[in-house]
C-alpha cells in the first residue's frame, strides 16, 4: 500500500491502497463519493466521468497513483453548501436525465465544457458529450439542459 | 495477481531508467488511457509501474525554424487545440480531433500512441506522410527514428528497444505547395478506425514533386501506399489522377480479415478514403495559386 | 367504465409537466443505486466462467481457490438448493448443472473480502470440461435431428400454470410453438391477386443498462435475507428467489433502489438468489455484480428473430391473408422467450383487419445467451419484417403508403384473429396526424441521396396482470404512496405522484413515496410491456379513493356531514363546493398528551388499499375474451440521408405520433418516446452480437465492438407528437407509451433506406457496410 494524497472537491484525502487501483474505485469505495458511477470500466461510457484539474477524465481509466497531488472534482463538488449548481439545476427543469445512471459523468463533462467554452453551440455540445453514452435519453433533452445551464451560468 | 503492484513516479527521464534498469518488466504509463484499459481485461498485470506523466521535460510544443516539436506528454487536446499546429501541420489536430472522446484526448498522449503502435491508431498515418521523427532516448543514448521508415513495426509494436522512451515527435512545417489530409472511417464517430487514411502532396507550380499515401486500420500497421504515390509524381493532380491513385491503393493495400467488418467493404474504403484524403491534399497545397 | 380525460376535483396534478420527484438526488450523485449498496463485511463475488459454449463439466476443484486468503466461499450448483426455475419452462439453475450451455455459463462463485482476492480465486478454480458439439444456428437448432440437444430432458420439467408452452414432439430444441390460426389462408392466397413472400432477419442485441445487474443480500439472522436489486420486478424477483433458495417468501425481502436501466432485461432472478446463497453460507453481506462482459453473455439478451411473412393482398390493396412463420433462437434457457415467441404474434393482427391469418412461431434452444424480453417483446422484431413487406407491397401496387395502411385498419369493435374485440382503435387517427406532418426528404447533395419511410404498429401490454397501491394520510395531511412499480428511469414516481396529488388535490412535490420494499409495498407484477401508468396508475386512483373514503368516514364524524357530502383539497376537508367550511385532515385525529403526535381514535390508521387486475389468457376456439390490457399505437416517419460511398446513413428528421391515451406528464411522455426511438435507431443500425458460428462464442461482449450509439449519432430534431384520445379503461385515459416508439421507428428507418437506396435490406442492423455492398 501506498500513501497517496489527492484534494476532492476541495477536500484534501490521504489515503494507504495501492497505487494502481482506478481512480473510480477508490473515489466510490474507498472515499464515499457515492455519485461517481462505473458502467462499462473499459473507458467507453463515460459513467465514471470526474474532473481531473479542471479537465474531464475517465476516472475508471487512472490510476490512483497517477492523480497523487491532484485536485479532483466528482458530481458531489457542484452544489456549494447544499445549494444546486446552475448546471444541476438546469438538468432538473430540462428532464435531461431520466434512470439517473450516466448524470453525473454528464455533469462533469458539461462542467468542464462550461469552463473552458462558456457560450457552446449545438455541435460543440455534442462533441463534449460523445464520451457519456445514455441509453434512455437519446440526448435531446441532456443538450437542452446545457443549454439552458450555459444560459444560467452567464447570467450570473 | 494478489500482490499489489509497485509504483514509481518518475520526476525526470534519468529518475525514469533508473527504475526501468532495476525492473525491466515494468509497465511504462503516461496518460494511461490504453494501458489502463489493459490491465482491466487482465491482459497486462503489472507488478511494477513507472509513471512517467509527470515528467516537465516531455512536455511542451514549440516550433523550430521548419520543425515542429511535440514532447511526449502532450495530450490530444492540446495538438487538437493547439493554435501552433494549427498554423504548422493542421491535419495533425485534425487527427486528433478524431480521436475517441474529449475525456480520453485530455488524458492520451503523442508519446503513449507511438510506443503502443495501435495499428488503427490516427496520428500514425499523418506522421508517416509528413515525414515525422519519432524521438526517443535510452540511458546512454538519443535515437531517431523515421515514422514512415519501420517505426510502426508489427501489430502493436514500434520498432523501440526494449530500454527506449519516447520523448517527443517532430514534424517538418508545411510550407507553401505542401497539402496534406486525412479521413477515417468508423461506425460511431471517432471509434477505433476501420481504414483511416492521411496524403501529402507537394507540387511546383502546375506539377506534383512528391505524393505520400499511407493507410491504417486494415493491417498490423500502417502501410505506405507506394505505387498509389508514385503514380501522381509529374501528375496534374485532376481528380481522374487522385481516383486513379486511389484505385491503385486499394490494390496494394492489403486488407487483413477482421471478424466484424467484410474485407470487401474496407477494400472499397480505402479507395474511397485515399481518394477524399488526396483531394484534401492536393486543394491546400494548391490554395495559393 | 368510460372516463373522459378530464382533471380531478383538485386539478393540481394530471396533465401538467411536473419536474421530476427524483431530480435532485439524481442531479446531485446522491440517489442509490444497487451499485451503491455498501454493507459492513460486505464479501465481493466473481464468477468463474465456462469458456465453452457447450460441455459436460466432469469436476471442479475449488481447493486451492477456497486457500487464498480472505475467500470465505466457493460455491458450484452442488452448493445451491436443486430447485430448477424460469418463467414458463422450468430449466434454468442458478450456476451451470452438468453442463455448461453457452460461453460465459457460470460454473462456480466465489466470495472473498476484496475484490482483487474474489478475481485471484476465481482463476485458481480447476473446472475440468468435456467439449459437446455447440448448436449455434437457429436453423440447425430447430431441425429434427439438431447437432445439439440442449436440454434432453425438456419433457420432464415443469412447467408455469398460467400460459404454459408448447412443445414439438420431433423437435427436441422446441421449447416454444405458438399458433394463431384465423380463417383459411390457403383460400385467402387464392382469391389474392398478388402474393408476396419475403424473409427477414433481426440480429440478436442487448439492452446494455448504464447500470449492470448487480446484488447485495445480507443474511439477518434466522435464515432471513434482505436483497438490494437492480431488478424491473421487485415482487416476482422476491417469489421465485425465495422459491428457489426454499424459503417462505416473508423470509425474503428484496428492496430495489434506483435502477439504472432495465429495458426488459431484469425482469427475472439472475443474481439474486446466487447472492442470498452466499450470504446464508458465508453469513456476511455479499455484493454480486456483472461486469460489462458478464452482462453481455450471462443476462438475457434480446434474440434474433428469422420471419417469413407470405401476404396476399387485391389488385386494390386490401389484404386478404397472411402468414407469418418466426423462428426464434433462444439460447441456453427458456427465460422469458417462451413468451416472446407468443406475444410477439399479437402486433401481426393488431394494426390491420386480416381476414385469414395464420401465424407460427417457435423458440429453440441453442447454445448461445439466454434470450427473453426486451423493448418491444419481439414485436420489434416481427414488425420490421411485416411492416418492410407492406412497404414493397405498396411500391409494387403503386399505392401510397399510408392509403395502403388506412384502408387495412382495424375497425372499433372488430374481432381481431385472437379472438378479442378490440375496444378503443387509434390507428386512423394516427395515420391522418402522420399524414399531416410527413416529413421532407433533405436534397441530395455530392454524395449524399435522401429518402422518407414510414411504419405502423402497435404493441400490446401484457394481461393477465395486476397492481396494487396503499395511500395512507398522515395526519399532518401528507399523502403517502406505498407501490411497488420499478422507477427504471421512465418517472413512475413522478406520474404516480400526480395523480395521488390529483386524487387529493395537493401539489405533487408534497406526496410522499414509499417505494420498492417487499416488506412494505404491495404486489405489483412489474415495470414491463408498458404496463405501469396504466396498471399501476388506476390501482393508485382506487387506493386514493379508499383512502378518500375512510377520510371523510371519519370527518363526517366531527364535521356531522354525510361522507358522501365531503370533498378534499389543500389538506382539507369539506362539504362539496364549500372548501372555506370544512377542517384541516389534522382535526380529523386526536392529540395524544406529552406531545406525543396524533392518533385516530378507531381503525389505526387512515389507509386506503386496491388492487386493479386485468384478467385475460387466450380465448378458447370460437369464443370471445380478452387478451391483453390495452394496446399502444403508433406510426413513425423518417427523413434520412444515405452517402453512396462510404454507406454511412444519418438520420435528419424523425417523427413519431402515438396515442397515449391521457399524458399524465406530458414532458415525460415526450422524453420517453425520444428515449424509446434512441433504442430503435440503434437496433435499426449499430448493434448486433455476434456469435462465432462454429464455436458459439460471443465476439463482441464489449463496448468497443458492441455498437451503442454515442451523441454524436444521434439525430436532434425529432418530432414527438402525442394524441390523447382517451382510453376508456386507463387512468384518467392514460396508457403506456414506453415501447411503442421502438417497434415503430425501426421499419421506418428500413423504409426510408429503401427509399434513398432503392435496395430493400431485409437484415438487421443495416450498416454502411451493408449499403455499399449492394451498391
Amino acid at each position: 500500500m501506498t500513501d497517496i494524497s489527492l484534494t476532492v472537491n476541495g477536500i484534501e484525502h490521504e489515503v494507504d491502497v495501492d497505487p494502481t487501483t482506478p481512480l473510480a474505485d477508490l473515489l466510490h469505495d474507498e472515499l464515499g463519493y457515492k455519485g461517481t458511477k462505473q458502467s462499462c470500466s473499459t473507458g467507453i461510457c463515460g459513467a465514471c466521468t470526474v474532473r481531473i484539474d479542471g479537465q474531464a477524465r475517465k476516472s475508471c481509466l487512472h490510476m490512483a497513483g497517477q492523480v497523487a497531488g491532484a485536485e479532483v472534482q466528482t458530481v458531489e463538488g457542484l452544489e456549494t453548501d447544499g445549494e444546486l449548481s446552475p448546471i444541476q439545476a438546469a438538468f432538473i427543469d430540462e428532464f435531461s436525465f431520466q434512470c439517473g445512471f450516466c448524470t453525473p459523468g454528464v455533469l462533469m463533462s458539461t462542467a468542464a465544457l462550461l469552463d473552458e467554452n462558456p457560450d457552446p453551440d449545438e455541435d460543440e455540445i455534442v462533441d463534449a458529450l460523445h464520451g457519456n453514452i445514455c441509453r434512455c435519453t437519446g440526448y435531446i433533452a441532456i443538450v437542452d439542459g446545457v443549454k439552458e445551464a450555459a444560459r444560467r451560468l452567464q447570467d450570473e | 495477481m494478489l500482490e499489489e503492484a509497485e509504483y514509481h513516479r518518475a520526476d525526470s527521464l534519468a529518475d525514469a531508467f533508473d527504475v526501468l534498469s532495476e525492473h525491466p518488466d515494468a509497465v511504462v504509463v503516461a496518460g494511461g488511457q490504453s494501458l489502463g484499459l489493459l490491465v482491466k481485461e487482465g491482459i497486462v498485470s503489472p507488478e511494477v509501474v513507472v509513471d512517467i506523466g509527470h515528467i516537465d521535460a516531455l512536455r511542451g510544443i514549440e516550433r523550430d525554424g521548419d520543425v515542429l516539436r511535440i514532447g511526449a506528454l502532450t495530450t490530444h487536446r492540446t495538438v487538437e487545440t493547439s493554435s501552433l499546429v494549427a498554423e504548422t501541420v493542421p491535419v495533425l489536430a485534425e487527427a486528433a480531433s478524431q480521436i475517441a472522446d474529449v475525456q480520453i484526448r485530455n488524458a492520451g498522449t503523442m508519446g503513449g500512441v507511438c510506443a503502443y503502435a495501435d495499428p488503427t491508431a490516427d496520428y500514425p498515418p499523418v506522421l508517416m506522410t509528413v515525414g515525422a521523427t519519432v524521438h526517443a532516448a535510452s540511458p546512454d543514448a538519443e535515437v531517431e527514428y523515421a515514422a514512415a521508415d519501420g517505426f510502426f513495426a508489427g501489430y502493436y509494436e514500434s520498432a523501440l528497444a526494449d530500454d527506449e522512451l519516447v520523448t517527443g515527435v517532430s514534424l517538418p512545417v508545411l510550407g507553401e505547395g505542401v497539402g496534406a489530409g486525412f479521413e477515417k472511417l468508423a461506425y460511431r464517430r471517432n471509434d477505433r478506425a476501420l481504414v483511416n487514411a492521411a496524403a501529402v502532396v507537394e507540387v511546383d507550380g502546375d506539377a506534383c514533386t512528391a505524393a505520400r499515401v499511407a493507410i491504417g486500420g486494415v493491417g498490423d500497421t500502417p502501410v505506405m501506399a507506394t505505387e498509389a504515390a508514385a503514380g501522381l509524381v509529374d501528375a496534374d493532380l485532376t481528380d481522374a489522377d487522385l481516383a486513379a491513385a486511389a484505385e491503385r491503393a486499394r490494390e496494394e493495400v492489403p486488407v487483413f480479415p477482421d471478424p466484424l467488418v467484410s474485407d470487401e467493404y474496407r477494400v472499397a474504403m480505402v479507395e474511397t478514403l485515399t481518394r477524399r484524403a488526396l483531394t484534401t491534399a492536393r486543394d491546400r497545397a494548391t490554395a495559393d495559386r | 367504465m368510460s372516463e373522459s380525460p378530464a382533471s380531478g376535483p383538485g386539478g393540481t396534478g394530471v396533465g401538467r409537466s411536473v419536474t421530476r420527484e427524483d431530480g435532485r438526488v439524481k442531479v446531485t450523485g446522491r440517489a442509490e443505486f444497487t451499485f451503491d449498496v455498501e454493507l459492513p463485511n460486505m464479501l465481493h463475488a466473481a464468477f468463474v466462467r465456462s469458456p465453452y459454449a457447450h460441455a459436460r463439466i466432469l469436476d471442479i476443484d475449488t481447493s486451492a481457490a477456497e486457500a487464498i486468503p480472505g475467500v470465505h466461499a466457493v460455491l458450484t450448483q452442488a452448493d445451491f438448493p436443486g430447485t430448477k426455475f424460469g418463467d414458463g419452462v422450468f430449466d434454468q439453475t442458478c450456476l451451470a448443472d452438468d453442463r455448461v450451455l453457452f460461453e460465459g455459463h457460470f460454473v462456480a462463485v466465489v466470495a472473498a473480502e476484496t475484490k482483487r482476492q474474489a478475481a485471484a480465486a476465481v482463476q485458481a478454480v480447476d473446472v475440468e470440461y468435456e467439449p459437446l458439439t455447440p448448436v449455434v444456428d437457429g436453423e440447425a437448432a430447430f431441425s429434427k435431428d439438431p447437432p445439439a440437444v440442449v436440454h434432453p430432458d425438456l419433457h420432464s420439467y415443469e412447467t408455469a400454470a398460467v400460459l404454459p408452452p408448447t412443445f414439438v414432439e420431433d423437435r427436441p430444441n422446441v421449447y416454444q410453438h405458438y399458433t394463431v390460426r384465423h380463417g383459411d389462408v390457403e383460400a385467402g392466397f387464392e382469391a389474392a391477386d398478388r402474393v408476396y413472400e419475403d424473409t427477414f432477419r433481426t440480429a440478436p442485441i442487448q439492452h446494455a443498462p448504464m447500470e449492470p445487474h448487480m446484488a447485495v443480500a445480507k443474511p439477518e439472522g434466522d435464515g432471513e435475507l434482505t436483497i438490494w436489486t437492480s431488478c424491473q420486478a421487485l415482487h416476482k424477483i422476491r417469489h421465485t428467489t425465495a422459491r428457489i433458495l426454499g424459503k417462505p417468501a416473508a423470509k425474503v425481502r428484496v428492496i430495489e433502489p434506483f435502477v439504472g436501466g432495465g429495458f426488459g432485461g431484469k425482469e427475472s432472478p439472475l443474481l439474486e438468489p446466487i447472492a442470498g446463497r452466499l450470504a446464508d453460507v458465508t453469513g456476511r453481506p455479499v455484493r454480486v455484480v456483472h461486469s460489462r462482459e458478464e452482462e453481455f453473455k450471462n443476462a438475457t439478451i434480446s434474440g434474433e428473430v428469422r420471419t417469413t411473412v407470405k401476404t396476399g393482398v387485391t389488385e386494390d390493396g386490401d389484404i386478404v391473408a397472411r402468414k407469418v412463420e418466426a423462428l426464434l433462437p433462444g439460447g441456453g434457457y427458456s427465460s422469458t422467450g417462451f413468451m416472446v415467441a407468443r406475444n410477439c404474434t399479437f402486433g401481426i393482427g393488431n394494426s390491420y383487419s386480416i381476414p385469414n391469418l395464420h401465424v407460427d412461431t417457435y423458440a429453440v434452444y441453442t447454445n448461445t445467451p439466454v434470450t427473453g424480453s426486451y423493448r418491444g417483446f419481439g414485436n420489434r422484431q416481427v414488425l420490421f419484417a411485416l411492416e418492410s413487406q407492406l412497404d414493397e407491397i405498396a411500391r409494387d401496387l403503386d399505392l401510397d403508403p399510408i392509403q395502403l395502411r388506412r384502408q387495412n385498419l382495424l375497425a372499433e369493435g372488430e374481432v381481431t384473429a385472437f379472438n378479442e374485440e378490440r375496444t378503443h382503435v387509434a390507428s386512423g387517427a394516427i395515420l391522418d396526424e402522420l399524414e399531416a406532418n410527413l416529413p421532407e426528404p433533405v436534397a441530395p447533395e455530392g454524395p449524399w441521396t435522401s429518402g422518407v419511410g414510414v411504419a405502423l404498429v402497435n404493441k400490446y401490454s401484457l394481461a393477465p396482470t395486476a397492481s396494487s397501491a396503499i395511500v395512507k394520510v398522515h395526519p399532518d395531511s401528507t399523502i403517502e404512496l406505498r407501490y411497488s412499480s420499478d422507477e427504471i428511469g421512465q418517472g413512475s414516481t413522478t406520474a404516480m405522484s400526480q395523480i395521488v396529488a390529483e386524487e387529493f388535490g395537493v401539489e405533487p412535490e408534497t406526496v410522499e413515496i414509499v417505494r420498492g420494499d417487499t416488506a412494505v409495498t404491495p404486489f405489483d407484477q412489474g415495470s414491463i410491456s408498458s404496463r405501469s401508468t396504466f396498471n399501476m396508475g388506476n390501482a393508485v386512483k382506487m387506493a386514493c379513493a379508499d383512502a378518500k373514503s375512510e377520510l371523510f368516514e371519519h370527518a363526517a364524524e366531527t364535521l356531522e356531514i354525510p361522507p358522501e357530502d365531503l370533498e378534499t383539497s389543500g389538506g382539507r376537508v369539506y362539504p362539496k363546493g364549500d372548501p372555506d367550511a370544512g377542517i384541516a385532515i389534522e382535526e380529523v385525529f386526536t392529540k395524544a398528551i406529552y406531545e406525543s403526535g396524533y392518533f385516530l381514535r378507531r381503525g389505526g390508521e387512515i389507509i386506503g388499499k386496491d388492487t386493479w387486475n386485468v384478467e385475460a389468457g387466450d380465448p378458447e376456439p370460437g369464443k370471445i375474451g380478452r387478451v391483453n390490457s390495452f394496446y399502444s399505437e403508433g406510426a413513425a416517419a423518417v427523413a434520412l440521408s444515405v452517402n453512396t460511398e462510404t454507406g454511412e446513413i444519418r438520420l435528419d428528421r424523425l417523427v413519431g405520433v402515438f396515442d397515449v391515451g391521457k399524458a399524465i406528464n406530458p414532458k415525460l411522455v415526450r422524453e420517453q418516446i425520444i428515449g424509446a426511438f434512441s433504442m430503435g435507431l440503434a437496433g435499426a443500425l449499430y448493434e448486433e452480437m455476434v456469435y462465432d458460428q462454429r464455436s458459439g462464442r460471443t465476439v463482441n461482449a464489449n463496448y468497443s465492438d458492441y455498437k451503442i450509439p454515442t451523441a454524436h449519432e444521434h439525430p436532434f430534431d425529432i418530432e414527438p407528437i402525442f394524441l390523447e384520445l382517451g382510453h376508456p379503461e386507463g387512468p384518467y385515459g392514460a396508457k403506456g407509451i414506453g415501447e411503442v416508439p421502438t417497434v415503430a421507428l425501426i421499419p421506418a428507418i428500413a423504409n426510408a433506406v429503401r427509399d434513398a437506396t432503392g435496395h430493400r435490406f431485409s437484415e438487421l442492423p443495416i450498416t454502411p457496410e451493408d449499403v455499399v455492398l449492394a451498391r
